[in-house]
């Protein structure tokens, strides 16, 4: 991950930020290279939604089409669904700004994304060659 | 306050997900006196007044729920024709909006229950209270 923030020191050029995942986690969609570790840092930026995610990538058509799993926090939970489509409006904004990829938001209730156990299955690819 | 707990929850749009609310709600003896299921795509909120929200709210949560407890307001009204009308257009008239309203029948089957969110609940208070209509407290809705 790149963090353009300046430094502490006051150095300004973009830096390396800790890692996050390895870069064999990448997938491809509509040809650009999608690294989940970036999933997950819009994830946490949001808080109200868990850290955890589940990316399921499929094909419509011609098009590659990803989804992105997220769950609601109690926070996060609005008792008028107006804003939970602003939610999930707005989670999907933050990853394309990110990703550069359209990505659809499903909200999901917590608990419901398979916890990981060691390595976590964070992709679901459905695409057929 | 007259203001009545309402008990939301969100969940997701599959099968078998208010079944597992009932039953936890049944399993604790906790009462429905009303509810409502709002659809939105992928998820939905059921919203529902309880006799015991106290307790409704807590195994919910308990059972990994994601529930929220909001402030509304439980009118009494008149079991005939043009019933709401007289509480929607008292509303409308000063200018206080209804996000969303649900009603039941109570037993005794002379009054209805008009359960409202609005987004000024003071001044709804004030301008129901004014125009002689009865709002019901938490422990009349535990009564029914």
């Amino acid at each position: 991950m790149i963090n353009s923030e300046p430094c502490e020191c006051g150095r300004t050029h973009p830096r390396l930020m800790r890692i996050l995942g390895r870069t064999d986690d990448m997938i491809v969609i509509r040809g650009i290279n999608v690294f989940p570790s970036q999933v997950e840092s819009v994830l946490m930026k949001i808080p109200e939604v868990g850290e955890h995610y589940q990316i399921i990538v499929d094909r419509k058509g011609p098009l590659d089409i990803m989804k992105v799993m997220v769950e609601v926090t109690e926070t996060g939970f609005s008792d008028k669904i107006a804003d939970l489509m602003s939610l999930s409006k707005m989670i999907s904004k933050e990853l394309k700004g990110v990703l550069n990829v359209v990505a659809d938001v499903e909200l999901v209730e917590p608990g419901t994304i398979p916890r990981s156990e060691g390595k976590a299955v964070r992709v679901i690819d459905k695409r057929k060659v | 306050m007259v203001a009545i707990k309402q008990i939301s929850l969100f969940v997701e749009n599959k099968p078998g997900r208010m079944a597992k609310v009932s039953k936890t709600l049944s399993d604790a003896g906790v009462n429905i006196r009303a509810l409502t299921v709002a659809e939105a795509g992928d998820f939905g909120v059921i919203r529902m007044v309880v006799d015991d929200p106290g307790n409704g709210y807590k195994v919910l949560h308990d059972n990994g729920f994601t529930v929220s407890e909001t402030e509304v307001l439980a009118v009494e009204m008149k079991d005939i024709p043009g019933g709401l009308y007289e509480i929607v257009n008292t509303l409308g008239e000063s200018d206080v909006n209804v996000d969303y309203a649900y009603a039941f029948v109570t037993t005794k089957a002379e009054r209805a229950m008009l359960i409202i969110r609005v987004d000024n609940l003071e001044k709804a208070r004030q301008v129901l209270t004014s125009a002689g209509i009865k709002l019901a407290t938490k422990d009349e809705i535990q009564k029914i």
